[in-house]
């Protein structure tokens, strides 16, 4: 997981861990039940304070990305394992969406289509 | 959430300046910065904390104990480093240990052999022969060497190069790991609290200004420029302080919403960093006197 | 407190290899048979009076009370160390007296040296107790300036003081109270000694308590 923060910008840095964890939560690159770094580890290590780490981590937690176990650690919840399947099932469809759109305007056919996807598919 | 450090009410006078009833608190586990300018009083209420100077009001508790009646007990467990250390010059690095070393009943030689490994220091060398920046690190070894839970640090690197004042924030960072321990800061040189800090409390002429989260202070105070002929009777009133040059204006302002409003565009509003705040406040305080 | 006391010690090893030239020189000077009786106590006294002042020149010029005060101790333990470093410092110029003593005694030095006696102590004990009485409150009163003055005072009184007086009272033998008090030492030795002494610890107690009162509010 990387975090880079930026001095400069206008957004809270604790904004910004807060989005760049969640992104790398949904993104799949931190899978549910892995052990995020400590809060004081992670102020320690992005040198900044630990009210601001521990902020992010308070704000992860009240969207239900991440869950706290006193004494253990931050863990990625399995809650959002699912808001994960379904941003990605949503990122998926509206590709599918565009692709649809494009395929009507090109006047390719759905059985074409179909034919692409499991050539595609069968290829991965 | 328990502090570890509790000043209340805490006054003392002299001729010509006087304490006024300073608060503020540091909680276990977090790290206050202590600003202010020269003469502001931080060295001041650091030695009524440590009980060299006498109060003349209020109440000090340290690890939730009175300061005085539980003095010695409490000191075994504070590290300190002062700006100027004052230390037997003609013995060396290791005869003063030797002699710091036997009041502590925690003292961790190992460790304190770590340190002065880590900061090289020269262990036969006299203390008239250290430089600043070496007897600042002395006194940081022994600081860190009793198992000590508060660290208190008055102006710890006024004088010394970026290098180890980054290291010493390094240090800081590694001992903030434990959330049983707390530091105080006590700096004028304020990019150093910019990062680090938990909590700021800002003294001013013997009195508080603020005591605050320090993001929470960081993200209401912003810097407003723009061009002169923006200012008006009214909005001028908006700012804490303006500085006009002959080319436009630069002012702090610890509510931004109403200026944005106002000038929106025209103007560039940046971050404010707590020398900034610091400077513009009190500027303000001077214009408004 | 002891480390108190023990720092003291350390923070002077030069000054330790002063007192054992001091104590060639103390032997050489009051080798003469009408000073020998004073030999070992003012060789004390001059002994002591260099270790106490070593020892507080360093926390003075140093301005080492600041980190002392950080310190997990008590402002009594200072004071406390302060008066009883004091016998301490007595005892390692005697013994540092004896030591020299000794060595010239085997050696083919031609001074002429005694055993010391209890009342070699008695005086010293009292000499550097007379010092240490004025000169702390005052030391805690203004760290030091002052006392600088009342040190080198005392010095001057109590080392010239005791063999001049001795001097002059069995000089004037046919003077009646010279008599009579010399009449009186001879045959109660011991309660003389004992008065002395008595009258120091006194002297002591009260400047301690002085010193308490000083130090224990005072503003770093």
């Amino acid at each position: 997981m990387n975090i880079i923060i930026s001095n400069s910008s206008q957004e809270p840095i604790y904004e910004q861990i807060y989005k760049q964890i969640k992104n790398s939560i949904i993104m799949g690159e931190i899978k549910t039940g892995e052990l995020l770094p400590s809060i004081r580890n992670l102020a320690r290590e992005l040198q900044i304070s630990v009210i601001t780490s521990k902020r992010a981590y308070e704000e992860l937690e009240r969207d239900g990305f991440i869950e706290t176990v006193p004494g253990r650690g931050s863990y990625v919840s399995e809650q959002s394992a699912e808001m994960l399947k379904e941003k990605r099932m949503r990122m998926v469809e509206e590709k599918l969406f565009e692709i649809v759109s494009d395929s009507k305007m090109l006047g390719i056919s759905l059985a074409e289509l179909h034919q692409m996807l499991d050539l595609i598919f069968g290829e991965e | 959430m328990a502090n570890i450090l509790e000043v209340n009410n805490l006054s003392k006078k002299f001729k010509g300046f006087n304490l006024n009833n300073i608060s503020f608190s540091v909680p276990y586990g977090y790290i206050m910065g202590f600003i202010g300018p020269n003469g502001a009083g931080k060295t001041t209420t650091i030695k009524l904390i440590m009980n060299l100077l006498n109060k003349d009001g209020g109440e000090i508790r340290v690890f939730g104990r009175d300061h005085q009646e539980f003095e010695k007990e409490i000191k075994q467990k504070i590290g300190f480093v002062y700006e100027e250390c004052y230390y037997y010059e003609d013995l060396s690095v290791t005869e003063m240990k030797r002699i710091i070393a036997p009041f502590y009943r925690d003292w961790d030689e190992p460790v304190f052999q770590r340190y002065q490994k880590r900061f090289g220091l020269p262990a036969g060398k006299k203390i008239k022969e250290l430089s600043r920046g070496m007897k600042t690190k002395f006194s940081l070894a022994v600081a860190l060497s009793h198992h000590a839970d508060l660290i208190i640090l008055d102006e710890p690197t006024s004088g010394l190069d970026p290098v180890f004042r980054d290291e010493l924030l390094e240090i800081l960072r590694e001992l903030m790991q434990d959330e049983t321990k707390g530091v105080l800061f006590s700096t004028h040189i304020t990019p150093d609290l910019d990062k680090i800090a938990d909590y700021i409390c800002f003294i001013e002429k013997g009195n508080i200004v603020f005591s605050d989260v320090k993001d929470e202070i960081l993200n209401k105070y912003n810097i407003i420029k723009g061009s002169r002929d923006l200012l008006t009777e009214e909005n001028r009133r908006l700012f804490i302080s303006i500085r006009e040059s002959e080319f436009g204006f630069q002012a702090l302002c610890g509510d931004t919403a109403p200026i944005k409003s106002q000038l929106g565009d025209r103007v560039i509003v940046e971050k404010a960093g707590l020398d900034d705040i610091m400077l513009y406040t009190i500027r303000g305080k001077q214009d408004h006197a | 407190m002891l480390n108190l006391i023990l720092k003291d010690i350390l923070i002077q090893k030069k000054a330790l290899v002063f007192a054992f030239l001091y104590s060639i020189f103390m032997f050489f000077i009051f080798s003469q048979p009408s000073l020998n009786l004073f030999i070992y106590s003012m060789g004390a006294v001059a002994i002591s009076y260099m270790l106490i002042m070593t020892a507080m020149q360093a926390d003075y010029k140093n301005d080492t009370i600041t980190i002392l005060s950080s310190l997990p101790v008590k402002r009594s333990e200072i004071v406390t160390s302060k008066y009883l470093s004091m016998f301490v410092f007595i005892a390692l110029s005697f013994l540092v007296l004896v030591i020299v003593g000794l060595i010239i005694m085997v050696s083919p030095l031609p001074f002429s040296v005694r055993y010391p006696k209890f009342y070699d102590l008695v005086i010293t004990f009292f000499c550097v107790g007379i010092l240490i009485s004025v000169y702390l409150p005052v030391y805690f009163k203004t760290g030091g300036r002052y006392a600088q003055v009342v040190f080198i005072f005392f010095f001057m009184l109590m080392f010239f003081g005791p063999s001049t007086l001795f001097g002059y009272i069995t000089k004037s033998q046919e003077h009646p109270l010279s008599k009579t008090l010399l009449l009186y030492t001879s045959e109660n030795l011991l309660v003389v000694y004992l008065i002395a002494i008595l009258i120091t610890l006194i002297i002591l107690a009260v400047s301690f308590v002085i010193s308490l009162r000083i130090y224990l509010n005072k503003d770093l």
